[in-house]
């Protein structure tokens, strides 16, 4: 298996305050990923950071590539379409993906829209929180690329449309590609990880196999990650 | 990566909408004056120019501030900046598709006064003859008009580089300082920044004009070296720009 992301000493500083701290990260390709922690614990700014959005100071390197330009083109992020205005509408956004990226599959855009019941006629200032989040990751995911990155996909999308999404998500990753998932809903994403990152005190605290979780420690993933709150489960 | 073309493709068709609407209520509140007019006092001679003019003023305005406001809408979101594209490209396109909306709102300023002055010729005419001097040759007049037309494009553009730069820099620095009183703090640097930028500005058109000085040349090359020294202004503004935008300029977050 070879690495889609390798992150070395990255630190991240925000108006005088640390946020991550000396982070080493490494994420094989093919992999399903959950990115767990608390509110504010830094989830979001390191997606931030491999994207480029965010500056640090460090190494981060996307299929082998360690220059940020160029992670662009390996990376699809869940932006939260900010650079439209609110009477765009959503066939508007999805042209303008069309458009930028190269890696855009237009097929897999209908598709994702069918599967989703997105009405792509509707403005985006018109669509609910949950609507405009389903719309999100179908832009997300029609492209094809290395690496995914779902900043809570899920939030504002109802149960019954949640499980549905999680339950097909594999279908609609490549296999070779990698996805990393940050979300609250733990139990709910549980059953497709083949990894968690758990990012605490500004860093790493954890990184671990599903499956080394249930053998060595007895419990789910969820039960894990509650557990190294409570100091439950020592941390190796 | 993705092309040049395609960057400048979607960075356009929002601006030309934009420039679209500033031109369409350009022509309402002209047609609106002239109708006034008519139903007051009667269309006078000349009337059809001086609306023209008049409102042409407050459109070039805003279409200076709306392709500024698009401009820095780029900078701060992720929409364009994960676009993968190197931030040079980004900014040059991003300032280029402005400057070409900005051209196309200018043509059609020309075509504008064209018009009306086509329909106002012999109060026009009669006009000119009184302001000027009979004997003043065409050419020179016109040399005049392109002279302006290119300060003014040149000025746009040195506007624009600097909107950009202390906005960058404003928004670069806030990465570096306490999360309090961010308000204060903020206008603060906006002042400073504004202040410095000004002065360095300053001291280079002052060498600038210094430099045609030296060259103790007419008043045609100390103009072309004006707008040359403008230009060099927004060239070193603009690489500052794209250095704050590889370093330091976040996109806002989610």
């Amino acid at each position: 298996m070879t690495n889609v992301l390798t992150i070395n000493q990255l630190t991240y500083k925000h108006n005088l305050k640390t946020i991550l701290n000396d982070i080493d990260l490494t994420l094989e390709t093919g992999k399903i990923v959950g990115l767990l922690g608390e509110n504010g614990a830094g989830k979001t700014t390191l997606m931030r950071l491999i994207t480029g959005s965010a500056k640090g100071a460090g190494t981060i390197t996307v299929c082998g590539d360690s220059v940020t330009a160029h992670h662009k083109g390996h990376v699809s992020f869940t932006e939260q379409l900010r650079g439209f205005k609110s009477n765009t509408r959503v066939d508007r956004v999805a042209n303008f993906y069309r458009l930028v990226y190269p890696d855009f599959d237009g097929q897999r855009f209908e598709e994702l829209v069918t599967f989703l019941q997105i009405d792509t006629s509707l403005k985006l200032g018109a669509l609910s929180k949950g609507m405009k989040e389903k719309v999100v990751i179908a832009l997300t995911l029609a492209r094809q690329t290395q690496l995914y990155l779902l900043d809570e996909p899920f939030s504002g999308i109802d149960s019954m449309s949640r499980k549905k999404i999680i339950s097909s998500i594999i279908k609609w990753k490549p296999a070779d590609a990698t996805m990393v998932i940050s979300d609250h809903y733990v139990s709910e994403i549980a059953p497709i990880l083949d990894e968690v990152v758990i990012v605490k005190d500004q860093t790493i605290y954890a990184h671990k196999a599903s499956d080394a979780i249930r053998e060595e420690f007895g419990i789910g993933i969820e039960a894990y990650y509650e557990s190294l709150y409570e100091g439950g489960v020592s941390h190796d | 990566m993705t092309s040049f073309g395609k960057v400048f493709q979607v960075m356009s068709r929002d601006r030309f909408r934009t420039i679209n609407k500033i031109i369409l209520v350009e022509l309402a509140v002209i047609a609106g004056t002239l109708l006034w007019s008519v139903a007051t006092r009667g269309i006078q001679s000349g009337e059809f120019f001086g609306a023209t003019m008049s409102w042409s003023v407050p459109a070039l305005f805003a279409a200076i501030i709306l392709m500024s406001v698009a401009n820095e809408h780029v900078y701060t979101r992720d929409t364009y900046r994960l676009i993968p594209i190197g931030e040079t490209k980004l900014y040059t396109t991003n300032l280029l598709s402005s400057l070409l909306m900005f051209l196309y709102f200018s043509v059609i300023q020309v075509v504008l006064y064209a018009i009306t002055s086509t329909i106002d010729a012999k109060f026009l005419s009669s006009l000119f003859a009184d302001l000027m001097n009979p004997h003043y040759p065409l050419g020179e007049a016109i040399k005049i008009v392109i002279g302006l037309e290119l300060m003014g494009l040149a000025l746009v553009i040195l506007s624009w580089t600097t909107i950009s730069l202390v906005h960058l820099v404003v928004s670069a620095t806030n990465n570096f300082l306490p999360n309090v009183s961010r308000r204060a703090v903020d206008t603060v640097l906006y002042i400073v920044v504004i202040y410095l930028v000004v002065r360095v500005a300053a001291f280079i058109f002052h060498e600038f004009n210094n430099l045609s000085g030296m060259m103790s040349a007419g008043m045609q090359t100390q103009f072309i070296v004006n707008i040359v020294g403008i230009l060099v202004v927004a060239a070193i503004e603009a690489v500052i720009n794209v250095v704050l935008l590889k370093k330091w300029v976040e996109t806002i977050p989610n």
